[in-house]
This record gives structure tokens, sequence and C-alpha cells, in this order.
């Protein structure tokens, strides 16, 4: 009888615009999501707590620093951070996607800030994706990712994505609703690869561990593929 | 999917359309069941989509997550049905309390076109659920929010109808 059953439900053609109208019933209630809540200021204020979950970073500036906001021709301030370090196989299980792509453009430049004594700049880039190493939520070939920085102040052990720059990263999708479309590096210049020639430098490596910081690729994909058997990632998409 | 779900929770729209995607063929397939035909199916669809989306966060327990959206095309078609007065007063519940020993096998000639043009709505429900997910009782009572013995009396009476369906075909070959 459930055989039965299967089977004729089954027997119902599949139309193929199915999958349209489910984006369709999704993207409006996603719009009517935004609408519903209260309008949020685009310098996010508030949004720095959010950021500060993910990266873990930390930048407080005294009033000397606030100051040099205010001018425009002075060089950015390098600024420290601390931060948990992220090792290869954390960033093989935490990821959502892992990019090999070419930063294009920087899109805005954002300021958080919870009171005046804490300020954040974030830069909005744009990248075009050379190819998905894993796309757990299918994004597609264009992406945007945060970073915090920007012309005012950077991370010393995370200077900002350089455009025309390729690079490998393990990025997330942000958690809240402010910048929701925009996604994150995994642990800061621990989640980024910089591509030097035909191999891939990693921005900051764990201080414990033998994980190599360069590595090509096929390499880095091989080490991904043992640390987390359920990426499955295809070597082969390299040929 | 755990993890999905808990990020769709957070508001996040690709984690629940992956999610979604995994069952909207399914999805689909109940709700041409409900309207019969595809135009109104896929705006069922669309609008299970819509009202799953918004209420994702009340969603207390993700295993349920398939169940849940279960219910939710079901309550869609319902009501795009109740909109063109489609939906026909159901009769009065059997009361008598049925034992788990009921028969419920059924002729293996019934047909897609059986389920649709023969069942009422609630009666599509039990079966849907019960054999073609393959439900228990408990979990289609919980479903569709129903008494247990309701449950079963309904898909008794769904049987027995496709039952005589069957016959009514044989008689007119």
């Amino acid at each position: 009888m459930s055989n039965k059953i299967q089977k004729e439900i089954n027997k119902i053609d599949i139309p193929k615009e199915l999958s349209e109208r489910s984006k369709l019933g999704i993207s409006q209630a996603k719009q009517e999501m935004h609408t519903e809540k209260p309008a949020n200021h685009i310098k996010r204020i508030g949004l720095v707590g959010a950021l500060f979950a993910v990266v873990s970073l930390i930048i407080i500036l005294n009033q000397t620093s606030l100051n040099h906001f205010s001018k425009e021709d002075t060089d950015p301030i390098v600024m420290l951070a601390s931060r948990p370090s992220y090792t290869l196989w954390e960033l093989a299980h935490e990821a959502e996607i892992i990019a090999n792509l070419t930063v294009t453009e920087r899109v805005e430049v954002l300021e958080a800030n919870q009171d005046e004594q804490i300020i954040q700049e974030l830069s909005v880039f744009k990248a075009s994706v050379n190819h998905y190493l894993y796309n757990e939520l299918g994004y597609d070939h264009e992406i945007k990712i945060i970073q915090p920085g920007g012309p005012n102040g950077i991370d010393a052990e995370n200077p900002l994505l350089k455009i025309g720059e390729s690079y490998i990263l393990f990025l997330v999708s942000r958690e809240d609703s402010n910048l929701e479309d925009n996604l994150d590096i995994i642990g800061g210049p621990y989640g980024r690869y910089n591509k030097v020639g035909d191999r891939y430098v990693r921005q900051l490596s764990p201080k414990v561990g033998s994980a190599s910081s360069s590595l090509t690729e096929a390499e880095l994909i091989e080490r991904l593929n043992q640390h987390n058997e359920d990426l499955k990632i295809d070597l082969s998409q390299l040929e | 999917m755990l993890k999905l779900v808990k990020k769709a929770q957070k508001g996040n729209d690709k984690a629940f359309l992956k999610l979604f995607q995994t069952y909207e063929q399914d999805l689909y397939r109940i709700a041409f069941v409900y309207v019969k035909n595809q135009t109104d199916a896929l705006d069922v669809v669309q609008e299970t989509a819509y009202r799953s989306f918004k209420a994702i966060k009340s969603l207390s327990e993700p295993n349920y997550f398939k169940t849940w959206l279960i219910r939710i095309v079901i309550s869609c078609s319902l009501d795009l049905l109740r909109k063109q007065k489609k939906v026909i007063q159901l009769k009065p519940e059997l009361t008598e309390d049925l034992s788990t020993e009921l028969n419920f096998d059924i002729d293996l000639k019934m047909t897609l076109n059986d389920l649709i043009e023969q069942l009422e709505e609630n009666e599509k429900s039990v079966v849907i659920l019960k054999y073609y997910y393959g439900l228990t009782f408990k979990e289609i009572s919980e479903t569709l929010d129903v008494p247990l013995g309701s449950a079963k009396t309904v898909l008794y009476r769904a049987v027995g109808k496709l039952r005589e369906s069957m016959k009514g075909a044989d008689f007119y070959e």
C-alpha cells in the first residue's frame, strides 16, 4: 500500500518553474521581514557587537586616534587586535563556503560604533569567484565580503584585501540581518590564503601545529578533505 | 541539516532556501493532490515558502522541520481551496474507537486519480502522511493536530472509499 501510494504520487510531474516559485516565496518573506524591522542606520550602530563576536577583534581607540578619523590626508592607523587562532581543521569544519576568488572592487566603507570611544571601520569588497571548493549555501559567482578595516584604520595582522588579487578564503554568512548579504572571513587572517605565484600563503598561521602556511591549491584541497570527509572537494576541478 | 535550520532561524534566506529545496518536490506533489492542477499547486508551494520562512523562528525543534513543512503545505492547500470554495463540508467523524488491528490494505489497482478525486481533504492528509511519508498514527495526529482515534477513523474511511472505487472500476470494465 505504502509503495503504491508513493508510486502514484511520484507520477505527478514537477514543473520547471518550481524552484523559482520557492525562491519567490522566500524573497517575499525576506522583504517583509526587513520592512517590519526598525530602520537601521547604515553607520549601523550596534552592529559592532556582532562583528566582534565573529572575529573576536577588539580595537579600542583613544581620543587621539578618534581625532585621527576626522583627518583625511593621514596614513591609516595600524591597530593591534587580539583574536582566537583557527587551525585548518577548524576552518574545514566551520566554513560554509571555501572559494578561490579575485577581489574586484571595494563597494563601501561602513563605520560601526557603540559609543564615542569605540569606532570600527568595515570595508565591503566585491569578489568574482574563480571556482568554489565548497559552497554549502549555493552562492552565485559574485559575492561580497566584509572585512574590518578601512582608509583610517587597518589591522596589523589582517591588511585589507587588494583589488585584482586572488585568494582562497574560508567564509561564513553573517548572522545579523543588517549585513546578511555579506560574508565574513572565518578568523580574519586565519581564514585567508593569499595567492603568491602558484602557491597560496596563509595570512596568519596558528602558533601551534605543523601545518604548512604555503601550499599549492591541490595540496590545500587534499588537506581539507583529510580534515573533513564531508567536504568531498573534487581535485579534478583544477585540471 | 540542523546547522542550516539554525542559520535559517537567524534570518539567513540562503540557508532556508537550501533546506526548502530539499523538500520542494514532495511539497508540490502534496499540494497537487489537494488542488488538482499545476497553477494552483505552484501557488501553494510559493505560499508555503513564504509562510514557513516567516515562521521558522517559531520552530522549537529543528528535527521536526520536515513534518512542520508538510503541515504548512497542507494548511496552504486547504486555505486556497477555501478561497475557491472547493472544500466540501466534512462528514461528522465516526465516534467508535477503532482498534489498531484494522485492515488498511487496499487493492493495488488504486490510481492517482482515485486518490485525488475520491477522497475528501482530511482523508488525503491522513493517506499521504501514512502511506507517502510512513508516519505513525501518533505522528499523524501531532502533525494534523487531531486526536489519534480520529486519524485512524479517517484513514479507515479513506481506504474504504478507495476500495469501493476499485469495485466500481471493475464493474464498468
